[in-house]
């Protein structure tokens, strides 16, 4: 069984938003073309994943992105306040929210402390189609007969966003079911900022930046034990 | 980039909420004492209180859940871990065990049976007052509300709650301000302290009692329980029904406002490289 390990090297992060783009359409998560302040977090974006820049002065000016996704913690807090069970681990320990189950509280919201979960509200993905700029491109789409790609529907997916429910990411578990597991993000990143291996694999490149201790946990005071790591630069 | 994030899942109608379960949880407390000074009246309207607000708060609590129509699943999927199918269940309990009493004290029975449902819906009133500040204070992600005085705080709500009912119901009885006058000096104090030591506390959690201090309901929050404090330990001399009425409303609105104020500034620190 293959022990999912993701690994994050900012470092190579372009910001172009590619992965944003590709888990969107992988997943059914609309994605907020009209965004006036595009800065914030997966949590107040309303994304599974998003990419963050950090702004230094030392030692020289520069600017890091740093993508971000859900951390996949190990000692669970989400799954450990669901009221229903909704939100639980697979084998491979990522963590999942059956959209029937859940009856979307917010406790999981609050409890995660890395703000990687959002709520899809009733008539959230309608008004998403609404929303000025999209309508523009869409028209723009209409005109050039391409009017199914701007809001294309998720590939058939158990875990794609789901009105009236929380919503997070899954690692894109669904390609793991269908045989070919590698999340849509990490295909589509083309610097290789994005890593996916597993852990258990001797030879695996991404699986050996963890073991070497060049890639490591956020936050270890929390003893979340993702198995989403960094390079930290 | 800003990785202190203020939470917004849990709003105003939340607030509303637990200040009704905090006046019915040690309404039924009273209601059961007045029963046994043999006060019927007044432990037939606490009961009544301690089984109707519930049902209220169940009905808020429903309509803020993206999926009310499938809110049974806190009872049929039990979650151990989670402390909201406990609270739920003890609302639920609070609402049972108080109408039963009620019932009985109307039908004037005075056994062994009344005196146990009138037990039990007090503990269940005092674990709802209580509930309502584990549901929060359980979790690290938030860190202003990961405090060991947060339930102590949702405690001393419950008091001042019923109290606040109680002064309303029997306002020239003047223990009742007194004690009221007493619980909102010590909510205002317990308040206080949590803010200061939130201060010294994590990054987030300075920042969470920064905004909190900033905010309207704290000031007014703390003022009106300060007022209401000096007012109700005043009664001990002045004896004014208008007075405890006063006071009841002073610690009503505290209550409120200083829970907002609680649940809005909960603020995240969420990791950067």
């Amino acid at each position: 069984m293959l022990k999912p390990v993701f690994v994050v090297d900012p470092a190579r992060c372009i910001a172009c938003m590619a992965c944003v783009a590709s888990c969107s359409v992988e997943n059914g998560v609309p994605f907020t073309l009209s965004k006036s302040d595009p800065v914030g977090w997966p949590l107040t974006l309303g994304l599974r994943t998003w990419v963050m820049w950090i702004e230094r002065e030392e030692p020289r000016p520069s600017r890091l992105f740093m993508p971000f996704l859900c951390l996949h913690c190990q000692d669970t807090p989400c799954e450990r306040v669901c009221p229903t069970g909704a939100t639980f681990k697979t084998k491979e320990g990522v963590v999942l929210v059956d959209k029937d189950k859940c009856i979307g509280c917010g406790y999981c919201i609050i409890a995660c402390p890395y703000g990687s979960r959002y709520k899809v509200k009733g008539g959230y993905i309608e008004e998403a189609r609404r929303k000025a700029n999209l309508q523009e491109a869409s028209e723009k789409l209409k005109e050039a007969g391409l009017e199914d790609y701007i809001v294309k529907p998720p590939v058939p997916n158990k875990w794609a966003a789901a009105e009236k429910a929380v919503d997070k990411c899954t690692l894109c578990y669904h390609r793991k079911e269908s045989g070919r597991w590698i999340p849509a993000c990490v295909e589509v990143c083309p610097t290789k900022s994005r890593m996916f291996g597993d852990l258990d694999d001797p030879n695996d490149p991404v699986a050996r930046l963890v073991r070497e201790g060049k890639a490591r946990q956020l936050r270890p005071d929390l003893k979340t034990e993702g198995l989403v790591y960094y390079v930290i630069p | 980039m800003e990785n202190l994030v203020l939470n917004n899942v849990w709003d105003f109608e939340i607030a509303v909420e637990m200040t009704f379960l905090a006046i019915a949880s040690f309404s039924i407390v009273l209601a059961y004492i007045s029963f046994l000074e043999g006060r019927v009246r007044d432990a037939l309207v606490g009961g009544a209180l301690a089984a109707g607000l519930p049902i209220l708060s169940l009905i808020i609590l429903n309509l803020h859940l993206l999926k009310p129509e499938a809110s049974y699943l806190v009872f049929t999927s039990f979650q151990p871990s989670s402390w909201m199918p406990y609270g739920a269940s003890g609302m639920t309990l609070l609402i049972i065990t108080s109408a039963i009493f009620t019932v009985l004290v109307k039908l004037n029975r005075k056994g062994v049976a009344t005196h146990a449902i009138g037990v039990m819906a007090s503990l269940v009133g005092i674990f709802v007052a209580l509930y309502t500040g584990l549901l929060i204070a359980y979790e690290r992600g938030i860190p202003f509300w990961h405090s060991g005085i947060v339930p102590i705080i949702a405690l001393t709500m419950g008091v001042v709650g019923g109290l606040s009912a109680y002064s309303i119901i029997r306002p020239l009885d003047t223990r009742m301000s007194f004690s009221l006058g007493v619980a909102l000096l010590i909510l205002a104090l317990t308040y206080i302290i949590h803010v200061h030591i939130s201060l010294q506390g994590p990054l987030a959690s300075s920042y969470s009692a920064q905004v909190v201090l900033g905010s309207i309901a704290f000031q007014v929050g703390i003022l009106i329980a300060v007022i209401g404090g000096i007012l109700g330990i005043s009664t001990l001399k002045i004896k004014s029904r208008y007075i405890s009425v006063a006071i009841a409303v002073l610690g009503l609105i505290s209550i409120l406002a200083l829970r907002h104020a609680l649940l809005a500034s909960g603020a995240w620190e969420l990791p950067i490289l």
